[in-house]
């Protein structure tokens, strides 16, 4: 089918005499009707492909060969007066996702070149196309960020993958309550018996410049095993009448090699009575082959988000890499 | 009576001790609801103020807040008015009720963990501010890349308050995920459901609305609640709720087919997933029992990379305390 496309795409591109890369997109479940879904997968390839080729040459969108209702045309064609897109990919795999009017295809990664000197956002964006039952393209959205539903339902990753990951997500907010409500007994339930705890702490350490003696933020780590930090833990609950723990900017990484691994690093802000503090948490987590059993986490580290006045750097932040899994 | 035996006695009480702890939650949670003089609440948030500002009785305070009711007489919004009720209806936000109840809860030291109210970020002003606005001034919501609700007010005279606030179910609900779960499931039970209207995905393989599903709840401290809802049911209460149905084809395993269905409320930044296995036989007689998982209150707005690709190497080298 691929090919069938690129011909008929290559066949138009010459045509027009154009030199921009052609963009294909192929829908890779979500939808049995495989004469509708190819019909899908043309008329977007060809669209993507016309946003690469006007954004190459810095022109107007030429929409009339595309199978769109003139209510999005006219809207794609005001947003193209703010900004021109192009692809990431030269090859897109999404899924087809059902929705009240017909079909939707989100999460295709395009770059923003905006026209005018006023926007100050986000370059890296998605699109969402909407099309009817017929296949015909009703609606081309910019999502607002990259954090929000699109990222859910896939990056042309299976269901299966993204139904688990939506699985972690609730798992791991369960967990984040699990401390507002200062729920030892649930905790214990979550951190398998081998369970590993390594948090950071900023010290500052003498060194030498030029012979004069400074003073330099570094952070050195502790570990804990999972009854050493229930103790602490318990007691700091003792000790703060209301704990309110936030996370945000969550990902989740899938382990290459181990399927039922995943590691979540997140931006975490604990605000208690007594103490407030953010930092990065990662979280190990271990998916159990009977369905019946929860995931259980066996390692978590928290690192501080800052050493004196600078972020901490990416490549600093514990990762799934970190950790031998037997 | 061995080691072993008290060993697992401990382990058979404490689960014991777990469950009726879990029994007597529940019943209250479910009647959060719990009577004050006959009067039922949505949530346990509004019998607090209700009950610390002895609203039953005092009613020159009552008649100066804003205090809704639903169709049975269950109190489901109390807050210091602060928007146009035109606004309210042509602009629905979980935003009005949320800021309505922080101020009464700020102004009068409702709930004394004032740490969620934390979150909330003021642009321009403050507080005091927030007590001047009347819902008659001029007010606008901005939602920044749903992740913040911009909400502003004009004043001619003194300048705008602005105030951003994060889209946080728990903080828009003014509740915690464990009184919400059990709420839904709550309502979920007793919802009717009437004509559904046409905002719902085409869906195959589940074409039967009258379908049951068998849904196993996986809620707070790893309990599980098995309930049969229809699936006419789960559509309309979810419909209700401000959520919009997506349906996701997810394969075929022997004799049945796997699909997923999930309820995303991005104006208050959640979803609620079911998974289901839809048996291939007698989907045509009407008596399908779909058997599934459901999983109540996933954050949305939170997230930066679901699909975060794995790094090729280490993280940098650490220094350990001995």
């Amino acid at each position: 089918m691929k090919k069938i496309i690129v011909s008929i795409i290559l066949l138009f591109v010459c045509s027009t005499g154009a030199m921009a890369q052609i963009t294909l997109l192929k829908i890779n479940d979500g939808i049995s009707d495989v004469a509708l879904k190819q019909r899908m997968e043309f008329t977007i390839s060809n669209l993507l492909t016309e946003f690469g080729q006007a954004t190459a040459n810095n022109r107007p969108l030429q929409l009339h060969h595309i199978q769109m209702t003139e209510q999005s045309r006219a809207s794609l064609e005001r947003l193209w007066n703010s900004f021109h897109f192009d692809c990431d990919n030269a090859e897109n795999e999404e899924h087809c996702l059902t929705d009240v009017n017909g079909y939707e295809i989100r999460n295709i990664p395009v770059t923003l070149h905006p026209t005018g000197n006023g926007y100050k956002g986000e370059l890296e964006k998605e699109l969402t196309i909407s099309l009817t039952r017929d296949g015909m393209i009703t609606g081309v959205h910019m999502a607002l960020s990259n954090n929000v539903y699109q990222s859910i339902v896939n990056k042309g990753i299976d269901v299966t993958d993204t139904r688990r990951r939506l699985e972690i997500l609730n798992f791991v907010e369960a967990f984040r309550s699990y401390y507002d409500e200062k729920d030892i007994a649930s905790l214990r339930q979550v951190y398998s018996d081998d369970a590993l705890i390594i948090t950071g702490k900023v010290i500052m350490r003498r060194s030498y410049q030029n012979d004069q003696p400074t003073l330099k933020p570094e952070i050195v780590y502790s570990k804990k095993n999972k009854v050493q930090y229930l103790k602490s833990l318990e007691s700091n609950f003792r000790h703060n009448r209301f704990i309110k723990v936030s996370f945000d900017s969550i990902s989740v990484v899938r382990h290459p090699a181990k399927p039922n691994f995943y590691g979540v690093t997140l931006h975490q802000n604990w605000k208690s009575t007594n103490y407030e503090d953010d930092g990065y948490v990662f979280l190990l987590w271990e998916f159990k082959d009977d369905a019946d059993e929860h995931p259980v986490v066996h390692v978590r580290t928290w690192q501080p988000d800052h050493i004196g006045t600078n972020t901490l750097a990416k490549k600093e932040i514990f990762n799934i890499n970190d950790f031998f899994i037997p | 009576m061995d080691k072993k035996q008290r060993r697992k006695g401990g382990i058979i009480h404490r689960t014991m001790r777990q469950s009726i702890h879990h029994t007597i939650e529940t019943g209250i949670l479910l009647l959060v609801a719990c009577m004050t003089w006959g009067q039922t609440f949505k949530a346990s948030h509004l019998q607090r103020a209700y009950e610390k500002l002895h609203l039953a009785t005092n009613t020159q305070l009552r008649n100066h807040l804003s205090i809704r009711t639903d169709d049975r007489g269950t109190i489901e919004h109390i807050g210091i008015p602060m928007f146009s009720t035109e606004m309210r209806t042509l602009l629905p936000s979980p935003v009005y009720d949320y800021l309505e109840y922080a101020l009464l809860d700020h102004k009068y030291h409702i709930n004394e963990n004032a740490l969620q109210q934390l979150k909330l970020r003021f642009q321009n002003g403050d507080w005091s501010d927030l007590e001047q606005v009347r819902p008659s001034n001029k007010c606008t919501i901005n939602n920044v890349d749903d992740k913040w609700y911009v909400v502003t007010w004009s004043r001619s005279d003194k300048g705008n308050i602005s105030v951003a606030i994060p889209i946080d179910y728990e903080l828009l609900a003014n509740s915690s995920r464990k009184e919400m779960e059990q709420i839904f499931i709550s309502n979920l039970q007793k919802h009717h459901p009437g004509a559904i209207s046409g905002n719902i995905p085409p869906m195959p393989e589940l074409s039967d609305i009258n379908t049951t599903l068998s849904l196993e709840f996986q809620l707070y401290g790893h309990h599980k609640k098995t309930i049969d809802v229809s699936l006419a049911q789960w559509l309309s209460y979810g419909l209700s709720t401000g959520s919009t149905p997506l349906y996701i084809y997810e394969g075929r395993n022997q004799n049945t087919d796997k699909a997923v269905l999930l309820m995303e409320n991005k104006q208050e930044g959640y979803a609620h997933m079911i998974s289901v296995n839809i048996p291939i036989n007698n989907r045509r007689n009407g008596k399908v029992t779909c058997n599934g998982k459901a999983y109540l209150y996933i954050p949305i707005s939170n997230i930066a990379r679901l699909y975060e690709k794995a790094p090729h190497h280490q993280s940098t080298p650490k220094k350990y305390k001995n």
